[in-house]
């Protein structure tokens, strides 16, 4: 799935995933790619400023964590993040029943 | 040169604050580091660096406006309560009155700064509007 199919849902996709644990950019998106079994085929950089993008609307925080002596940025939902996260999700399950009653 | 200094100099290039470009550095460093090799991936530094440089351009653009608007609120309010009180002092007690010296000075400076900023912020803001009237998209460069 290329970047485009995604546009409009990362920020959904990422939040999802930080929401199961606290994570560095790496880390989510090695989750994001074994949750969908390696069908989001997106440039691995542009997760970056998405995060900057959700921390900056107040939907994730981070702080700088050391680990094996090198410094990372590891990001975590805030409360309006969580609030955000169950309502794309309300969302989604919409747009996919209404899509797959006129798809068939 | 690697791909993270392709990224150094396209961050610099697109004038992305110092604070920000090095947490870019420091966060795609570590990606680099958990996974050598993996810089293909990444897609391209230029790429990658003009998208930062529009976020960030873009959430700037917000605070301006806000800034903008809060500088003509305050100017309005400076402007009001320096109005109010010189419009008290023509009264009573009397320009001969020490206290009344006292506060002529800084309502008088009050209002001309106040008339001063509300033009300036105004009249930017106008010109910006009229000179973009037709742009569905500002550039970076034009709103960072």
């Amino acid at each position: 799935m290329k970047t485009d199919t995604l546009n409009g849902q990362l920020d959904s996709l990422i939040l999802a995933t930080v929401a199961e644990e606290p994570a560095h950019g790496y880390a989510i998106l090695q989750r994001l790619k074994e949750r969908s079994s390696g069908a989001f085929d997106l440039a691995e950089g542009t997760i970056y400023p998405a995060l900057h993008r959700l921390e900056r609307d107040g939907l994730l925080s981070s702080s700088w964590s050391t680990d094996s002596g090198r410094r990372r940025r590891v990001y975590r939902v805030t409360r309006a993040g969580t609030s955000a996260l169950e309502v794309r999700r309300r969302e989604w399950k919409q747009f996919t029943l209404a899509v797959a009653a006129v798809m068939g | 040169m690697s791909w993270l200094d392709d990224l150094v100099r396209e961050l610099h290039a697109r004038g992305v604050p110092e604070h920000e470009h090095r947490r870019i550095v420091y966060e795609l460093g570590d990606h680099i580091a958990c996974e050598p090799g993996c810089e293909d991936r990444l897609g391209d530094p230029r790429a990658l660096a003009t998208t930062f440089a529009d976020e960030l351009s873009a959430a700037e653009a917000g605070s301006s406006a806000f800034a903008t608007f809060v500088a003509l609120a305050a100017a309005a309010v400076v402007l009001l309560v320096s109005l109010v009180t010189l419009a008290r002092l023509a009264h009573y007690p009397g320009y001969s009155d020490w206290i009344s010296i006292l506060l002529f000075f800084p309502a008088l400076l009050g209002m001309a700064v106040a008339f001063q900023v509300a033009l300036v912020a105004g009249a930017l803001s106008a010109l910006r509007a009229l000179r973009r009237r037709r742009a569905v998209q500002l550039p970076a460069q034009e709103i960072a």
